[in-house]
């Protein structure tokens, strides 16, 4: 092989520092846009739209702070997945766990997250 | 109200129940959650809230631009979303004027997201993409852009599957695969011959329609051709460009030369037509290994040289001949056809940039292909950048803006996480680790260092400087020699020095560093300005730390060390900023223990050129708070000075220009503690500048906004214990201007007031020795002395 590969750690370190980083970027995002009265509208969670629709990334940043006490590994998973927008399979090969484990994984943790925001812990 | 071991249980169990076939599964729960109902009761509602689940992979950037749906875009009525991405949103629409129903797809994208020069291109692009026909590429149709600036193009609307789910769906037999394969890399042929690049093949932009037929759709938006690429180079592409490049990017599919160079080729839609010719087979065939091999070659120069190529690959394949790509070698050379489409893409705000470096990174560190070592340093360079960017010239500009605390905050925060990663790195080059350690040490003066305009965020500063501290105590024992290594970790044996004295009271161990941070910068100390500035600093740190136990002698021999030091460097060094800060520092200091060792005529000295230093200083540099505070000291220190000398008029002006500074710092942003506790400084000598001159009322009002202050710094504080001290320090004071002011009954309430503050930190153990020998014991002495009758009384004046 002629070229180096980047050692596994230093990857991992990447993805989950730009996943991270996506998810502080957009949440900020979503406070500021909250201070903004006059644009803001937030959308509740049971209005279904076709192609997906949209969460208050605040009240998901502090489900994700509860997620992290319980189980961090399943909040960095949601971190790549939601945020970083990775597939299965890329966080699998940097997580080092199999697709199956990260498929379970995500579901675990979309079905915790949506009962979290469902049932908000006031803060 | 949730307890971590069920809710840690349920999602142990809610995976496991997903191997539970549906008909078996409340039985399962039942044997698994027996006698813990709690845990039965998370899960249960876990499993019903997977029935509403609603977060989709990389869903949270839709969430960033809450749009509407439109009513109608042109001469269309939309009649449905189709679906979101990062750019925008794609609808399904009806031709509103005409006789017949047309049904088309509208990909409108967000208003602002591209500039207006690329909205200028898009437009001239759409002439060709409208020109582009073929059976298997969707048709374009129309484009335009909506009253409020969004570009949106229409395309035919394909009543199909995507890829994956049509494999799934029909479980094709292999040949049929092909075969469809065969006619997507005639549809990209057919592109590039009209020098059309796609940009972004996925499976998610190859449909299949009912009657089986494969469409492309999604047909790259840019397009240049080599000179107006030529002009686009000329004009320089710089970093969002090429980082927006990455916004169209999927994991997986797009080619690796591409996550470093905003040049897009003929060659990189051959490789993605590889990674889809490898979802779309399945695994095993070497033959086929070997074409989607060459497809996907890491050179773009090893790959096929056209679509034809590869299709003539496939086709070969299909009729049992042999495949070119099992001959190996580089036989294929690049075709005529190849040319180069460079686009530079321009996103509108700052905001969108971050987001989209972001992505860069997710993308990058997520492909598969290898990446070479150069490539992991360009990363550590864009993560580098990126925090430093938001560390230093984000947050200074933040800083600038009144009531800006909070944001202040978020960027803090943003900050720890990219240091994190970066000082966590062992493997890391040395400069990097330098740079992450001393990024430590400045988001722990952010947070709350006590020196500047900060977030009195105590706790938080000290942890990071413990951060840094173990990241550059390493970097500079592992390289001795180096002096960058060696200025970083005295650099923040300095910042501790100042946390350990000012926030924990630990003169020792603040001494103890000041030394340390000297000895590491002596032989160096005069060679380099900033050095000069650190060593500087590490003295006056030294002095502070002897003034801190009354020792006013050896504080004094220190602080003339400090002056000497200063004194014997070359003017241009004498005049930095930096280097007048620490002389600043260590002639105010020096003052006090020249006024504390009662010798008036040097300490008043001293002091008048402090405040000619700090005058010169903010007439420098007005906007830095940082420089305001030290005029605001100095002015300070010289009214207690005039006070005590019995010059009272001289005390007043000096003393109100101060208090007037530090209220207008302290107005600009409310919840800076640094300029809350300028407040509580200044106002506490004002008070008894004002009941010297008998102007009693002025004197309780200042002390009413004194004690607002240390009230507010305890709350911001979290009641730490130096916080709770100074608001006992000004009660006593208090007490002190109202006994002088013959107002008894008040004294003896403030007093009373200073007394409990005092048992307050005592209960919670908090009552240091020197705590309880000088303010605990004096206070007690007074209220005995003064307010228990029959009252013996103070003599004059306290």
């Amino acid at each position: 092989m002629q070229v180096e590969r980047i050692e596994g750690d230093n990857r991992a370190h990447l993805i989950a520092l730009a996943s991270r980083l996506m998810r502080n970027i957009l949440v900020d995002h979503a406070r500021l846009k909250a201070t903004d009265k006059r644009k803001h509208h937030k959308v509740e969670l049971t209005t279904q739209v076709e192609g997906g629709q949209r969460l208050d990334l605040k009240s998901l940043e502090s489900a994700l702070i509860r997620l992290k006490a319980i189980d961090e590994g399943l909040m960095e998973l949601v971190e790549m997945r939601y945020f970083g927008g990775m597939t299965v399979e890329d966080i699998a090969e940097v997580t080092g766990l199999s697709e199956a484990t990260v498929k379970r994984r995500w579901l675990a943790a979309r079905a915790w997250l949506t009962d979290a925001l469902m049932h908000p812990v006031d803060q | 109200m949730t307890d971590l071991g069920s809710e840690r249980e349920a999602i142990s169990l809610f995976e496991a129940l997903l191997d539970v076939p549906e008909p078996d599964r409340l039985a399962w729960i039942d044997e698994h959650t027996a006698g813990r109902p709690k845990v039965r009761e998370r899960l249960l509602a876990m499993l019903q809230a997977d029935t509403l689940h609603n977060l989709r992979t990389g869903g949270a950037t839709d969430t960033v631009e809450p749009e509407r749906e439109p009513e109608r875009i042109g001469a269309y009525r939309i009649t449905g979303l189709i679906g979101r991405g990062g750019m925008g949103s794609v609808y399904r629409g009806e031709r509103a004027t005409g006789d017949f129903a047309h049904t088309v797809a509208i990909k409108l994208i967000k208003a602002g997201l591209l500039s207006g020069s690329l909205v200028e291109r898009f437009r001239r692009e759409r002439q060709t993409l409208a020109s582009l026909s073929h059976p298997n590429i969707a048709r374009l149709y129309d484009g335009g852009e909506t009253e409020d600036g969004a570009p949106y193009i229409v395309m035919e609307w394909v009543d199909g599957l995507p890829l994956q789910h049509w494999v799934e769906a029909e479980d094709p037999p292999l040949d049929r695969r092909l075969a469809l394969f065969g006619d997507m890399c005639r549809a990209v042929g057919c592109a590039h011959r009209s020098l059309v690049v796609h940009r972004d093949l996925t499976p998610s932009n190859v449909l299949v329609t009912r009657d089986g037929v494969v469409k492309l759709i999604d047909f790259g938006i840019a397009k240049l051709t080599d000179t107006e690429a030529a002009n686009e180079a000329s004009r320089g592409t710089t970093k969002a460009s090429l980082a927006s490049a990455q916004l169209s990017l999927t994991p997986g599919f797009a080619a690796p030369e591409r996550l470093i160079s905003s040049e897009v080729t003929t060659a990189a839609d051959i490789y993605s037509l590889g990674r889809l010719l490898d979802k779309l087979v399945p695994e095993g065939d070497e033959e086929i290994r070997a074409v989607i091999a060459r497809a996907t070659a890491v050179k773009p120069g090893d790959r096929y040289a056209t679509a034809e190529a590869l299709l003539g690959d496939i086709d070969a394949y299909r009729k049992d001949y042999p495949v070119a790509a099992m001959a190996g070698g580089r036989g294929y050379v690049f075709g005529k056809f190849i040319m180069r489409h460079r686009f530079g893409v321009a996103v509108a705000g700052i905001a969108a940039i971050a987001v989209v470096a972001a992505f860069g990174l997710v993308l990058s560190a997520n492909h598969e292909a290898q990446l070479a070592r150069a490539e992991a340093e360009t990363r550590y360079a864009q993560t580098r950048e990126l925090a430093n960017t938001l560390l230093f010239d984000v947050y200074d500009e933040v800083s600038a803006v009144p009531g800006s605390t909070k944001a202040r905050v978020l960027i803090a925060q943003t900050g720890v996480d990219y240091l994190e990663k970066l000082a966590e790195d062992r493997s890391a080059p040395v400069g990097v680790r330098i740079e992450a350690g001393k990024g430590f040490v400045r988001l722990s003066q952010v947070m709350g260092g006590g020196q500047d305009a900060t977030l009195g965020r105590y706790k938080d500063a000290t942890a990071l400087l413990a951060r840094g501290e173990a990241v550059l105590k390493a970097v500079h024992e592992e390289n001795p020699d180096n002096a960058e290594a060696a200025a970083a970790y005295a650099g923040l044996l300095v910042e501790q020095s100042g946390n350990n004295l000012y926030n924990d009271s630990n003169s020792a161990k603040a001494r103890e560093q000041a030394l340390a941070a000297q000895a590491l910068l002596k032989d160096r100390a005069t060679t380099d300005v900033k050095l000069a500035a650190t060593y500087l600093m590490a003295i006056q740190a030294e002095g502070d730390s002897w003034l801190w136990e009354d020792e006013f002698e050896k504080a004094r021999d220190v602080l003339l060390r400090a002056d000497a030091f200063y004194t014997g460097l070359k003017p241009e060094y004498r005049n930095d900023l930096s280097v007048l800060a620490g002389r600043s520092s260590s002639l105010r200091l020096l003052g006090e223990a020249w006024h504390k060792l009662k010798k008036p005529d040097e300490a008043k000295a001293v002091l008048a050129e402090n405040i000619a230093v700090n005058r010169e200083r903010v007439r420098r540099d007005p906007q830095n708070p940082k420089v305001t505070r030290g005029l605001i000291l100095a002015l300070r220190y010289n009214a207690i000075v005039h006070r005590t000398n019995g010059r009272d008029a001289e005390a007043q002006v000096t003393i109100s220009e101060a208090f007037t500074l530090a209220q207008a710092l302290q107005k600009r942003d409310p919840a800076d503690t640094g300029a809350l506790e300028l407040v509580a400084a200044v106002g506490d000598v004002y008070a008894q500048v004002l009941t010297d001159r008998k102007q009693y009322d002025e004197a309780e009002k200042v002390s009413d906004d004194v004690i607002a202050a240390q009230r507010k710094r305890i709350e911001i504080a979290d009641g730490a214990p130096f916080a709770v001290r100074g608001l006992a320090t000004t009660l006593a004071t208090r007490g002190g201007n109202f006994y002088n002011a013959g107002q008894y009954d008040k004294a003896c309430e403030a007093w009373v007031q200073t007394r409990e503050t005092w048992e307050g930190l005592a209960a919670r153990g908090q009552l240091s020795q020197t705590d309880r020998t000088n303010g605990y014991a004096e206070v007690k002495d007074y209220l005995n002395k003064a307010c228990n009758p029959p009252r013996d009384g103070l003599g004059d004046e306290v």
